[in-house]
């Protein structure tokens, strides 16, 4: 049957002929919109080529492109393109049909992390979206985000898109056992005005977001945490905060390899006694990113900041020396307690394969003085999967740290 | 009652077998020493091209005609056509395209007419078909799947071009359609 076609083809390339012009190539195009408005935003850029479109003659072809290049920016697997009648004779109209479908829907995330000196970390997380209800629910044993290893499971209910797309509403909930190394149980046996370990920790966050402008949101909520301590006697302690996060994220794309993103925000965690918790501190975290793709190069400089007043439970605590801080260098060398003052920043270059990064930073108690240390990595890796091998930059012997990540 | 209804259901089905194989018949007649077709229940405007169509895209359509003789078992002619159709949108009329030297269309035709006018330009000449033998005729229409590298459009295929066609596995549901006749008779032949 292939050979048929072939011969098929044949006879149409004896007649070399161009291809007969569309019929819908006489028209205008009067708009080129994508479906809903609200819902859907596209870069300066994108917007910008849309626009050039409006007031030239119709062609299929070049459409299609840009619906490729919008599924492609939107990250839809399904962008359907429409043409109508105008509103003026002999114009048309072209709508873009972003859809969901297959997007994210039923995924299963898997999450990996091996540290040389910090042992693995993994889990994995399943969501599924429909129509603005996002499920989600996962298990996990992380050893590097904080002090502590927390092992358990965690769900959670999102309802994206109310009030004209400016509302979304959350629920997560938490449920952890805690492990403690052993450096941290020595640490806290000279420092009594630190809180205390604990076995296990449930948590439930109730929490709204308000997009104000896009691209800044506001989100405002409430974090109720309950964690049954070891010592000095076992009892059950609450934790509980209203936080505040003020988010602004920006992107920009002057042209189609050059892509600008900018990710910034402060958060403020507060608990106090009206609030029925053990603990009264106030918490305050700010955090920025730069990002700059190219063709073939990325450009990561971040950098984060954060102060910790009152008397704050362990996972509060500022944590630098893991698979994303002071990468050279080992959390429990640093400060097996965390500190409650803490700053860093990082510049992280990508060219294809090929990665470097460079760290600084320091975590600190009140009244101490700060200690910088830096450190400096290299290896391989892009978003989802990463190898690195990381030297603290100290005098003296230097240990290397080897590091491999999987969609962490 | 319920008997007499089976028996219905079961002479309905019957009726049904004849006009389900007529649907996709081809008809043939003799023009001078050409051969002729026809397959007015063959409706390939319909399904995935016409809602490309509809929404103001050219979809390409290549219908390719076979004639075996002696029970099958020779292809004695081969004939090979692309049509380009469009819908435009604000008349709601069909147009076609033949990409043929020397190029020919056609507009505001129905979608049947618009089909009828693609068969008409096919034919297969019907001079060495001796008397008193068993001919048939097969019609394939296929509609160019839009992901599909435009080689077929005017360019002239090299060897690389001409294996990958040949390698190139059917995509699951792409748009075919297909009419046979036969067996048939010249002598028999409407003129």
């Amino acid at each position: 049957m292939k050979a048929l076609w072939l011969l098929c083809a044949a006879a149409l390339v004896a007649g070399n002929q161009e291809p007969a012009a569309n019929v819908n190539s006489r028209y205008t195009v009067e708009s080129v919109e994508i479906r809903p408005p609200d819902k859907f935003k596209v870069s300066d850029t994108l917007a910008g080529e849309m626009r050039k479109l409006i007031g030239v003659k119709f062609d299929h072809e070049v459409l299609e492109r840009l619906g490729r290049r919008i599924r492609r920016e939107l990250k839809m697997r399904v962008v359907s393109m429409k043409v109508t009648k105008g509103t003026q004779p002999d114009h048309v109209k072209v709508f873009y049909e972003p859809s969901e479908r297959g997007q994210n829907t039923d995924v299963v995330q898997p999450r990996f992390i091996y540290h040389a000196k910090q042992n693995f970390t993994f889990g994995a997380d399943a969501t599924w979206r429909h129509s603005g209800h996002n499920f989600s629910g996962g298990i996990l044993t992380d050893n590097d985000e904080l002090i502590e290893r927390y092992s358990g499971v965690r769900g959670g209910y999102e309802r994206s898109g109310l009030a004209a797309n400016h509302l979304a509403i959350k629920f997560d909930l938490e449920t952890w056992r805690a492990q403690w190394s052993g450096a941290t149980r020595a640490a806290l046996d000279t420092s009594p005005e630190v809180p205390g370990i604990y076995r296990t920790r449930f948590h439930f966050r109730p929490a709204a977001t308000v997009t104000i402008v896009k691209p800044l949101t506001v989100t405002a909520g409430i974090s109720f945490q309950s964690f049954e301590t070891q010592f000095p006697a076992a009892r059950t302690e609450n934790s509980t905060a209203a936080f505040g996060t003020l988010r602004f994220r920006g992107e920009w794309e002057p042209s189609p390899v050059h892509h600008h993103k900018l990710d910034a925000g402060y958060n403020l965690r507060a608990a106090t006694r009206t609030l029925d918790s053990d603990f009264v501190y106030t918490r305050h975290f700010w955090d920025i990113q730069y990002t700059y793709k190219g063709a073939h190069d990325t450009l990561i400089a971040a950098g984060m900041a954060g102060s910790i007043y009152g008397r704050a439970p362990l996972f509060e605590r500022f944590v630098l020396g893991n698979s994303r801080t002071l990468r050279g260098w080992n959390k429990y060398d640093l400060d097996p307690l965390g500190g409650d003052r803490m700053g860093h920043g990082s510049l992280d270059y990508r060219y294809r394969w090929f990665r470097a990064v460079y760290d600084v930073g320091s975590t600190w108690r009140r009244g101490q003085q700060a200690q910088v240390r830096q450190s400096i990595a290299a290896g391989l890796g892009e978003d989802s999967f990463w190898a690195l091998v990381a030297f603290p930059i100290r005098e003296g012997r230097a240990d290397p740290i080897f590091m491999i990540g999987l969609n962490f | 009652m319920t008997r007499n209804r089976t028996w219905w259901l079961v002479a309905a089905a019957a009726a049904a077998i004849p006009a389900a194989l007529w649907a996709d018949a081809l008809r043939v007649r003799l023009d001078a020493d050409q051969l002729r077709f026809a397959a007015p229940s063959l409706n390939f405007l319909t399904g995935r091209p016409l809602e490309r169509l509809k929404n103001g895209a050219g979809v390409h359509f290549d219908l390719h005609l076979t004639l075996w003789a002696d029970s099958r078992s020779t292809v004695r002619h081969r004939a090979a056509e692309r049509f380009t159709l469009s819908y435009d949108l604000w008349e709601e009329k069909f147009s076609v395209a033949h990409w043929r030297n020397p190029r020919s269309s056609a507009s505001h035709l129905t979608p049947a007419a618009a089909q009828s006018w693609c068969l008409d330009r096919l034919s297969l000449p019907a001079s060495d078909l001796p008397p008193g033998r068993n001919f048939w005729v097969r019609l394939e229409v296929r509609a160019a799947d839009p992901a599909e590298p435009p080689m077929l459009e005017g360019s002239i295929l090299n060897l690389t071009q001409l294996i990958e066609l040949l390698s190139r596995p059917g995509r699951a549901g792409q748009n075919r359609w297909s009419a046979e006749a036969g067996p048939l008779r010249i002598e028999d032949l409407k003129r």
